[in-house]
Parts: structure tokens; sequence; C-alpha cells
């Protein structure tokens, strides 16, 4: 399935690839602000800040060097590591969307269409550690058995159509502007951290 | 009996298989070798990723990671716990001093180089 994904990713032209990967960037957001609430730990601005200039780099066809230099600097410091957070999945799905934006910051430098695919590899990463995590899955299911259960996951298929639908809209005469935003990160994968085991005291204060 | 790869280099193989490098430098991955012919492969998040998992083979065991515990820990509370004795243990980044003295007393074998440094998370041993 990543392979499909991929393949429709580099069939965009290059600021189309960018803006699709700067919409499943920000669609994953509220997680890292989830783990900031709880862990109080971080700044959720960095990443606002570093969405903002990669919707500018899209709509200038063009990046500052000393803007990513300083952006991927600020991100970087509140990137969570999980030697300061071992376990502790809200820190992984935080570091997910720090490592989508990093990604997206390399795209914006080299133009190399990877750093899309793994953008979107991430976000399904993503929604994995959470399905583990929400249906408590033993940590050791053998990988077929996992696999097999990922790809029936309601959430995991929800995305992966999603990221199909906005590849085939993002057609190279599409304009990318505001409307496209609003529009497609709307469509947020819905995570329940309330009702993860062992999250509803944290979540809820 | 085979031979199998040193803990340190598998840990590094292993860990290289992340494809985004921020989350490669802000996770560890690590592997014991054990007497009995077993590895334990360890993480410090609660499951280990998916391209990781990929690739263990059939007598690598995934450690469970236990709360506030570094990726070696997993490797050696998994081993005691399945009464396997650890003789040699590798991480893919350099092991950091609160780990170092831990797989100093227990005599178990590394190649891995210490960093010297309590981790982040220990303002203490």
């Amino acid at each position: 399935m990543q392979e499909k994904l991929n393949e429709k990713i580099r069939q965009l032209p290059p600021y189309h690839q960018l803006a699709f990967g700067v919409v499943l960037s920000e669609r994953f957001l509220p997680n890292y602000f989830t783990f900031f609430l709880v862990e109080q730990w971080g700044n959720p601005m960095v990443l606002l800040n570093g969405i903002d200039l990669l919707k500018n780099i899209v709509s200038r066809e063009e990046h500052d060097e000393s803007e990513l230099l300083l952006i991927g600097a600020l991100i970087e410091s509140v990137t969570p590591d999980m030697e300061v957070f071992p376990a502790n999945t809200l820190a992984s799905l935080a570091l997910d969307i720090s490592s989508m934006l990093h990604e997206c910051f390399e795209f914006a430098r080299d133009k190399n269409p990877r750093h899309i695919e793994i953008c979107s590899k991430i976000s399904l990463d993503t929604l994995s550690l959470y399905v583990q995590k929400r249906d408590q899955l033993p940590h050791d299911l053998p990988i077929a058995e996992l696999l097999q259960y990922l790809s029936q996951d309601h959430l995991i298929k929800t995305e992966i159509e999603y990221q199909i639908k906005l590849l085939n809209e993002l057609k190279p005469t599409r304009k990318i502007g505001n409307q496209l935003y609003m529009d497609k990160t709307i469509q947020a994968p819905n995570l329940s951290f309330i009702h993860l085991p062992g999250m509803r005291g944290r979540v809820m204060g | 009996m085979f031979k199998k790869k040193n803990p340190h280099e598998r840990a590094t193989i292993l860990h290289d298989l992340i494809a985004d490098e921020r989350k490669k430098r802000h996770t560890t991955t690590a592997v014991g070798n054990t007497a009995e012919g077993f590895s334990i492969v360890g993480t410090n998040e609660e499951y280990m990723r998916i391209e990781i998992r990929k690739a263990l083979l059939d007598y690598e065991i995934i450690a469970r990671s236990r709360d506030g515990n570094h990726a070696e820990e997993n490797v050696m509370d998994e081993a005691d716990e399945r009464s396997l004795i650890l003789i040699e243990i590798g991480a893919s980044p350099a092991i950091f001093l609160d780990c170092e003295i831990k797989i100093k007393v227990s005599g178990i074998e590394t190649q891995t180089e210490f960093s010297g440094k309590v981790s982040k998370n220990r303002k203490s041993l």
C-alpha cells in the first residue's frame, strides 16, 4: 500500500508534493498538543510556526536557508527524546509529528520525494502505534498477525483512503492555497486519548 | 551453532532501518545475546517500530518495554524475567552511565561505547 502512495506522490510536481506533506503533518498536530498538555513539556507554537513557514514556501515556491536552519533547530529543541520519556506513547506520537515536519523541511531543500514518502509512512506508523496502544496488543505479537490486524483497522483504512483521495485531487493544475489547507486538514484522524488504557486521568487532568 | 552478530552491530543495523533521521536520533534500539542462544531486542518506546519488527530473526525475542526503562534495561529485565543469562549487550547510540553501571555490575560484555553521562531523565544514579 505504501508503494502505491509513493507512486502517486512521485507523479506530482515538487510544490504539490510539499503541500501534501504539509497537509498530512498539520493533521497530526493535535497529538503534539496532547503530549504537551499531559507532560507539560515542549512548545506547540514552534510546530505551528513550522507549518506556517512550510505553507509560505509552497506559496512562494522558494525557501530561505537561514529560516529553515532556524526553525529546524527550534523544532529539534522541542522534540521529545525517548531517553527522557521512555515507553511514553504520547511522546512517541509527538516525536512522529516532529519527524514529519523535519522531512518536509528536508524536502524544501533538496526536492527529493523520498522525504514526502517518509512523511506519509510516518503518518501510518503513528496510527499503528495508536491502534496497538488502544487495543492493548501484545508487544511481541508476530509481525504477520500485527500487519493483518492493522490492515483491517478502520482508522488506518480511512487514512490510506484519505491520502489516495488527496493525492488524486492534487493535480498539477490545482492551485495550492488556504482553501486546500482548510478543506483537507479538517479531516484529521479521530484519535481519542481519553479512551487509551492508563490515559484517562492524565488527559482529563 | 552459528556465530551471531555482535549485539552492537546488530542493534545498529536494526536501528538504521528507521527511515526518518529525527526519529533515529531520538530513539534507541538495544540487543542482548544470551548464553542459551537467544537474542533479546529492546527499545525505549512502548511498542517497537514495525520496520524493526519486520527484520527480526527467529531467535530474536522482543523485550517488553517497562515504564521508565531505557532500551538496555528492557533487554536486561526481559532476560531476568525469562531466566536467560545475558552475556553481551549492545545499543544503537552510546550507553549512558546509569546503564553502564548495571551492565558492568552484571558482568555483561559490550562493544558499544559508554557516553560517560547520566541520561537526561535521571538526575542522579
